[in-house]
Parts: C-alpha cells; sequence; structure tokens
C-alpha cells in the first residue's frame, strides 16, 4: 500500500524528514485550558499513530495543582487510575521555529479504543461547531487576546510573590493604544510575531490596552476549531518568548488593580460564502436569524458565564463602568452590553461576545457560544429589546450577570437549552468541577470580595493560564 | 409540621457560612422559637479567634441572614474559634453588650450542634447512599477496644470502610466529606476510585445543601 502524502510531501515520514523532525512535542488543552503534553521520540509518535500515546486519565480530571477529581466522576474515567490517549490532529502538526529538531501536533484526550472523550474541550468545540453544520452554516470567529506583560522574569514574578512587578510601558497612567507604550512592548511583540507567523497562525493587529503593561493580540477570523488550536498556541507562544526574554506574560484575568484581562469572541455565520447575518431587506439590516442567534446568546447568557469565567479569579473583572459587561444585554456597536452587533455591511456583520475573561478555555467558552446562538435558533426566539443606552448602572431591578463562580455554576446547572447542546453528564462534571475549585479556594483561607487576589490565585494561575 | 424559616446565606457563601447555616436551620427546625418576639431579634458578630473570617448572623421576624464580616449596629458579639465548627462543645466568649443575656442564650443555642449518634445518622447516610450508589458497604469501626463491624446494602461492588467513630461521626453527621478523610488518614475506604469519588460526592453534598 502507498504511503498516504502528507503536506505536499509523499508521506507523513518524507515531511519530518524534510523539517529535520526527530521529536514531536503532543499538546492537549484541558478543562481548565491549561496546555499538557509529552515529548515523543519520532519511532515513539508514528508507532502510536492513528490512535496516539498513553497519557493517565487523571490529566483530564485533575484540579490545577493536579489533584485528582476525587468528589465527582465521569463515566471515561477508569475506577482504578488509568491511562486514556492523546490523539494527534495531523493537520496541526508544525516545525519548531527555535529547536531545530522538533514537531508540535495538537491532540483530543481520546479512550484507548480510540473513540472521542466527548469531556474533552477540544472534540466539545468539535462536536458544537457539527452541530451547526447540520443546521446549514458554517462559523466564523476570532478572539482578542489580552494579557499582562512585565519585566520581571517569572521566577522574580515568584520570589515576588506576584506584587509589586514593573509592567512593561513608559506611563504611569492606565492608557490605551498609547504608542510609547506599544514601543516599549515592540520588541518582545516583534518576537512573538515572528514566531506566530513560523506557526501559520494568522494575526491582524496588536496594541497597548488599558492596563499597565497590558497588550492585545487580535487574530484573523477563522474557522472556530482552528481558532481555539490559535488561541491556546498564542497563548504557549506568549509564555515562552517572555521566558526566553527574561519576562513574564500572565492571561490571569485580574492580576493587578486596576483594567482587566478579557477575552472578547467574535463570530459570524455563512451559508457556503454568503454572510447569513445580514440582510439588507430587513429593518437595520438585522437578518431573523441574527435575531433568533442573538437570543439564544441573551438567554443562555448567566449560564454560559461559568465557562466565560471559569475561575476565581475571572470574577474580579466585574465591576460597573470597567469595561466588562454587567447584564445580558445586547446593542448596536455598544461596547457596555455583553453583546455587541456590527450589522453595518455583509462582509463584517458580526456579534462581538464580550462577557469572556482572559482566562477562559477558548475551546469550551467557543462552544458555549455556539451552543447558545444555536439554542435560539432552533427555538426561533426573540431577543429583549436591544439596549440603547450604556449597560452600566442600570437599575437595580436588572438582574446581573452572575459575581461569582459558584452563582455561575448554579446558572448554569439550571439552563436546559446549553445542557442539550452540550451534553448533561459534562455539563455536570464542568459545574462540579467549578464547585471543587470553590471550595478549595475557601478552605484555603481566602476571600472572594478581598479587594487584592489571593496567593492562592497568583500561584494557580499567573504563570500556568 | 416542622417551623420552616428560612436561613439566607450569599450567592458565595464559604463553606463555613454554610455550615453555619446549616446548623442554625436543623436548630431552628429543633426549638421552634418564634422570631417574631423582640428579644430573639437582632444581629450578632460571631469573631474568629483563629481565622481572619468573621460572620455576622441577623435574625429577622421572617429569616436568618448569615453573612461574611461584621455590622457595627450588632446587638451582640461573639468570639470563639470558627474554624472548629465540627466540635460539638464549640464555645463563643460574649466580647461585649453584655446587657443582653437572653439573646446570648438564645444565640447560642442556636449555633450549637447536636450531634446524633452515629449509627443514627449512618443509618441515613446508608439510605442515602443506596439511592444512589451501587455498591455493598461494610463499615468496621474501632474505637475504645469495640470492634464493631456493619453491613448495608446487597450492591455489585464491594465497599470496606473502616474508622474510629469519632471520624465517622464526622462523616455521617455532616461534618466532613470522605475523601477529606480517607486523605488524612482518619477513614480507610477500601473501594474503587469510582466509588470513592460518588460516595465523597454525596458527602460533599450532604454537607453543602446541594449546589
Amino acid at each position: 500500500m502507498s504511503p498516504t502524502p502528507f503536506k505536499g510531501e509523499s508521506s507523513l515520514d518524507q515531511w519530518l524528514d524534510r523539517h529535520h523532525v526527530r521529536r514531536i512535542r503532543t499538546f492537549v488543552t484541558n478543562l481548565d485550558g491549561f496546555s499538557l503534553g509529552k515529548y515523543c521520540n519520532r519511532e515513539k509518535f508514528l508507532g502510536a499513530l492513528p490512535n496516539g500515546h498513553n497519557i493517565a486519565d487523571v490529566a483530564l480530571a485533575a484540579d490545577a495543582a493536579s489533584i485528582p477529581h476525587f468528589t465527582f466522576w465521569h463515566t471515561f474515567r477508569h475506577s482504578v487510575m488509568g491511562d486514556i490517549l492523546l490523539k494527534p490532529d495531523l493537520d496541526t502538526l508544525v516545525s519548531d521555529i527555535k529547536d531545530n529538531d522538533l514537531g508540535h501536533v495538537i491532540c483530543d484526550f481520546a479512550n484507548l479504543d480510540g473513540s472521542a472523550i466527548n469531556l474533552c474541550p477540544r472534540t466539545k468545540l468539535k462536536q458544537v461547531v457539527q452541530a451547526v453544520s447540520d443546521n446549514g452554516f458554517q462559523v466564523k470567529a476570532t478572539c482578542e487576546l489580552e494579557f499582562f506583560l512585565f519585566e520581571n522574569s517569572f521566577d522574580d514574578a515568584r520570589v515576588k510573590q506576584y506584587q509589586n512587578l514593573d509592567p512593561i510601558g513608559s506611563s504611569p497612567l492606565e492608557t490605551i493604544y498609547f504608542l510609547r507604550d506599544s514601543y516599549r512592548a515592540a520588541d518582545f511583540m516583534n518576537e512573538v510575531i515572528k514566531r506566530l507567523e513560523w506557526y501559520g497562525i494568522q494575526w491582524e493587529a496588536w496594541n497597548d490596552e488599558n492596563g499597565h503593561g497590558q497588550i492585545e493580540l487580535n487574530l484573523v477570523p477563522t474557522e472556530p476549531v482552528t481558532l481555539a488550536d490559535s488561541v491556546v498556541r498564542s497563548k504557549q507562544i506568549i509564555f515562552e518568548t517572555a521566558t526566553d526574554m527574561g519576562m513574564s506574560a500572565t492571561f490571569m484575568a485580574h492580576p493587578q488593580r486596576g483594567f482587566s484581562n478579557g477575552m472578547h469572541i467574535h463570530h459570524s455565520l455563512l451559508s457556503g460564502s454568503t454572510p447569513v447575518f445580514f440582510d439588507s431587506n430587513k429593518p437595520d439590516n438585522r437578518s431573523d436569524l441574527l435575531l433568533h442567534w442573538v437570543a439564544g446568546l441573551i438567554d443562555t447568557m448567566p449560564a454560559a458565564v461559568s465557562y466565560l469565567c471559569p475561575t476565581i479569579n475571572s470574577f474580579r473583572r466585574f465591576r460597573e463602568f470597567s469595561a466588562p459587561p454587567m447584564t445580558a444585554t445586547w446593542g448596536e456597536e455598544n461596547k457596555s452590553t455583553g453583546i455587541r452587533l456590527i450589522s453595518k455591511s455583509p462582509s463584517t456583520t458580526r456579534i462581538e461576545h464580550r462577557v469572556g475573561a482572559g482566562d477562559l478555555n477558548p475551546y469550551l467558552a467557543i462552544a458555549a457560544i455556539l451552543a447558545g446562538g444555536l439554542s435560539g435558533l432552533t427555538r426561533k426566539i426573540a431577543p429583549p429589546p436591544e439596549c440603547a443606552a450604556l449597560g452600566w448602572g442600570l437599575p437595580e431591578d436588572v438582574p446581573r450577570l452572575p459575581r461569582s463562580i459558584m452563582e455561575a455554576a448554579r446558572a448554569l446547572a439550571q439552563d436546559q437549552a446549553l445542557k442539550t447542546i452540550l451534553g448533561s453528564e459534562d455539563v455536570d462534571y464542568w459545574i462540579k468541577s467549578r464547585r471543587h475549585d470553590w471550595l478549595n479556594f475557601h478552605s484555603s483561607g481566602n476571600d472572594p470580595d478581598d479587594s487584592k487576589p489571593s496567593q492562592w490565585e497568583y500561584e494557580r494561575y499567573f504563570n500556568i493560564l | 409540621m416542622s417551623y420552616l424559616i428560612p436561613v439566607v446565606t450569599s450567592a458565595d457563601a464559604t463553606p463555613l457560612e454554610m455550615k453555619l447555616a446549616r446548623v442554625i436551620r436543623d436548630n431552628l427546625a429543633k426549638y421552634q422559637p418564634d422570631l417574631q418576639r423582640r428579644q430573639h431579634q437582632g444581629v450578632v458578630n460571631l469573631i474568629s479567634s483563629t481565622t481572619p473570617f468573621n460572620v455576622t448572623i441577623s435574625l429577622f421576624p421572617d429569616k436568618v441572614m448569615v453573612r461574611r464580616g461584621t455590622q457595627d449596629n450588632a446587638k451582640i458579639s461573639l468570639s470563639g474559634d470558627l474554624a472548629a465548627m465540627d466540635n460539638p462543645n464549640l464555645s463563643f466568649k460574649q466580647k461585649r453588650h453584655w446587657h443582653h443575656p437572653r439573646f446570648t442564650r438564645f444565640v447560642q443555642q442556636l449555633i450549637r450542634q447536636e450531634l446524633r449518634p452515629w449509627r443514627v445518622a449512618a443509618e441515613e447516610f446508608f439510605e442515602c447512599v443506596h439511592e444512589q450508589v451501587d455498591v455493598d458497604i461494610s463499615v468496621k469501626v474501632k474505637s475504645k477496644g469495640e470492634d464493631p463491624y456493619f453491613e448495608w446494602g446487597s450492591g455489585s461492588e464491594p465497599v470496606l470502610i473502616s474508622s474510629s467513630s469519632k471520624a465517622l461521626q464526622r462523616l455521617f453527621d455532616k461534618q466532613s466529606i470522605l475523601i477529606e478523610e480517607v486523605v488524612r488518614g482518619n477513614i480507610h475506604c477500601h473501594s474503587s476510585i469510582r466509588t470513592t469519588a460518588l460516595l465523597s460526592e454525596l458527602t460533599l453534598n450532604r454537607l453543602l445543601g446541594g449546589l
């Protein structure tokens, strides 16, 4: 049997030879959005194809501190603690920019027989994208990655217990788009961009963001799974670049006073190559489909917060008039509502979901958003009235989005629409994993209402997310 | 008919607040006090002598609220080891406003934990287990020279729980969760990870009163 052509070469082996790859780093994202994997020699990697190499099942069933989830259960787990697989997606295989004989490949968690594990975040997103596709539509999406960059190395930051770090930039003010701050970050970002381009990650722009040392990086819209792959790879690239340059960077949602890291997610729907959110025959060019989709997003938004703001720290972002939305509202070109609608032309009509925190898991967050939109579409529900005013400072009787990890978990537990599309067992497991984090946080002597993040949060999130 | 008065915690209440709320709920049901009576109303600061956390209990005619922090308008302040809520003999000292002896006695009665005999609690626990987990549990109790052995259920997986009666009492009386006692070495649970997780989840749900 002749070998299968691979990326312009006659076979995978040929491609590995051409790129001098002798070792492959597998890369998978767990529930909390952490990057896990192994460095495999080429023979081991090839010998394990197509199903991939073994990894302990607790890789998908443990918390940020690698403590196994001992107080809840999922049917994919082995009752005596066993192995599962990291199944490579060979389309994502790339060679390393620095390490001459290293390759990288993104994987899904899989059962030992190679079958899918529905709890796997990447698998979950693929399933939801397929569900949208089954309804006749394709999704185009992108993310705004916000992170803080410090002059301190990761080691230095740890020694200083993440306090009084030196954010990159020249202004002591919380400026935005400030070119002098951008210039201070340019060497770092030039290196990041060089690496992104090497790995085929398309970017649009980066700029100085509001917070001290905060940078925003915008990626080019693409298919959702590719986008989420690009996000996790970009975060790894930013971590590695910071490490190589003796600096530190964090996607932790709220590492310091002032502005926080968000991750706004833009998306639009296409039928073939035709944008379906835009309809010039409708008022304000908004298609019926768009309004149903928005209605689904608004209806499920309190529940989706659990996926969009997954950590204790995520909720420190939420303050009135401080950038993150506080309510399940929507409005045209309105950056103070949960949903910002942009519907002026066919090619740019899209939805910006503004609730997400910088520490979200992109696979699960995008899956929750698409599931929300899809639920509105299938139920053909209508959205609440558009919010033409500011979405902050609204009267107290306007319900606020959940303000804590447990409030969000409860909202998700009560939402049948998301459970139906995302799968009850997987949603329940996620909810219990949030309760696990919440209990862990409290039993470590911490208070979510403290004005400053706790050491527990820094140690758990600063250089891991 | 039991006396159903809501005991409210904040949405992001800590385990300690929830545990305290549960204790108050149990005692309210047990003593059925008349909160309409003025001498049973007011705000209480519970000052923790061992942790950074303080708690406020507000007693209203129609509800009781448990909140983090303290309030300036407290009728009385009690100090004690809040971290030791597992201790049935928990005692609080009155810090100020000593002129409310009746109210103080009432509050101390509300926050006192009265543990049931562990066998009674255990029966209830195992009834709850059998509804949700298909296991055959044996319990071996080792304390004060006694070594009684109990068996419950007829499920597909045998589980042996072996412990002192003190640790079992904490578990069955909704004071702790199984895996914590196992990790601390207080309880030996011979079963699969799956069953340990499911039993731990049940004990956690009982401790927190669900999500």
